[in-house]
């Protein structure tokens, strides 16, 4: 009975050291990062980024942009 | 360039906080190569809906103002609006229409000054989607206030620019704080003249200090007499006539145009909207352009539209408002053609607003703005 309620603690003991171990390593921050990106960061917008950091391709809407110029309120 | 300049996004933004959050985090739209799939959904302004959209998730401090606050709303021009068209409503005439066509463009989100010019400018971004925590005047604040307060600041109407921009170099915000935006205070007014904002004696306590002034004409003036724009601003803008029309060039398109006349006048009038921010008996003030039949094309294109012209007199309380009004004139200087001598204005009749400057189309609250009892010149 002893024996058995011995393993049972080191076994709790054995998990909580390894939950601390993830909390505070690099591993448990990159996986809470992730969650974080998952839910309201998810930083999928490379197709954006790419046609967007591109500037002469912005520029080839120029023209459409020069037409509504800017103007002033009344 | 323009294209870069409206669309383009630097590789510096995506480095910073906002950049790693994501296009399509607030954005919406698809992340994907073809530009119609990837805009599709997509949405212009996330910072608009409720006063805040997105930057409500971090910025409720401010956001949980802004929703209310006078940039946000124009309750300016919605109770000018409400009160003159009574009693009718917004929802019997074409208002709502011209609203979203041409008055809302002057409705600011926290993009519109932040991220990208205001709509009035047709909007584009103002440095590559960089947010920036002071919004820049000549592009945020000169588009929507051009006209008027931001155009005579800058020098771009009338003959002078404001002191406080051709000498100390100072924008709109040195004045007009982050929190006044944010915040419409005292809560619930509807007009500028009424918000607490800056006030000239804060920076100029002994110069404004009536009765123990070094300056013998601000002894001579009881306090709360004269507002200082009206002895230190110099001649300025004011519109005419009819403030916007609609016209339709191409089928099926209206488009809105300022048929105004400009005006470059100085009137000090009675001031009827006294308040702890505007305490003056007397003020300068503007002409808003505005006439009874000013509306007069709306029944028209509400007939085109909706198959019903509407009501016949779309502006039934046309008297209860006047068309010359408390004016924060912004052509500030230290001397003026008032600042000469006494003279300059007492028995000066042509500086007051008078029952003959008024006109027969004028509404009847403007007789609450003239001054019949002009000041006599002083002998010596």
């Amino acid at each position: 009975m002893r024996e058995r309620m011995k393993v049972r603690m080191k076994l709790k003991m054995a998990i909580i050291a390894f939950g601390v171990v993830c909390l505070f390593s690099s591993t448990g921050q990159a996986a809470t990062q992730k969650a974080v990106a998952g839910s309201a960061c998810d930083n999928s917008s490379s197709a954006c980024i790419n046609c967007h950091t591109d500037y002469q391709a912005m520029d080839s809407y120029g023209d459409k942009a020069a037409a509504g110029a800017a103007a002033i309120a009344g | 360039m323009r294209g870069r300049d409206t669309y383009g996004v630097s590789k510096a933004y995506l480095t910073s906080t906002h950049g790693k959050v994501g296009c399509v985090n607030c954005h919406k739209g698809h992340n994907v190569k073809d530009k119609d799939k990837a805009h599709k959904d997509m949405v212009k302004d996330p910072s608009e809906k409720n006063g805040g959209g997105v930057c409500q998730r971090c910025h409720s401090n401010i956001t949980s103002t802004y929703k209310n606050a006078m940039h946000y709303r124009l309750n300016g021009i919605s109770s000018i609006v409400g009160t003159i068209i009574k009693p009718l409503k917004m929802g019997d005439t074409l208002l709502p229409a011209a609203w979203k066509l041409d008055c809302a463009n002057c409705h600011a989100s926290c993009g519109s000054c932040h991220v990208a010019w205001p709509a009035v400018a047709k909007g584009g971004l103002l440095d590559h989607h960089n947010f920036l925590k002071t919004p820049p005047m000549e592009k945020t604040c000169y588009p929507c206030h051009g006209s008027r307060y931001a155009g005579e600041y800058m020098g771009k109407l009338g003959a002078t620019a404001d002191v406080h921009y051709e000498k100390g170099q100072m924008v709109c915000t040195d004045c007009h704080k982050g929190g006044e935006f944010h915040k419409t205070q005292p809560k619930g007014v509807n007009r500028h003249y009424a918000v607490k904002t800056v006030r000239c004696e804060q920076c100029h306590p002994d110069a404004a200090k009536s009765g123990s002034s070094k300056i013998a004409m601000h002894n001579a003036h009881p306090k709360g007499t004269l507002a200082c724009a009206v002895c230190h601003a110099n001649k300025y803008f004011n519109c005419t006539n009819c403030h916007v029309s609609l016209d339709i060039k191409q089928p099926g398109k209206i488009s809105v145009i300022f048929p105004t006349d400009p005006l470059f006048a100085f009137k000090i009038g009675k001031n009827i909207d006294r308040s702890p921010a505007n305490p003056y008996k007397y003020n300068l003030v503007r002409h808003t352009p505005f006439l009874k039949k000013s509306l007069a094309s709306f029944r028209y294109f509400q007939k085109v539209l909706t198959g019903h012209a509407g009501p016949k007199v779309l502006i039934p309380n046309y008297d209860a408002l006047p068309t010359w009004n408390s004016a924060s004139v912004h052509s500030i200087q230290l001397r003026t053609p008032q600042t000469r001598s006494c003279n300059a204005c007492h028995g000066h009749k042509e500086l007051f607003l008078t029952k003959a400057d008024l006109t027969s189309k004028d509404p009847a609250a403007n007789l609450k703005i003239i001054v019949n009892k002009i000041p006599p010149k002083i002998k010596r």
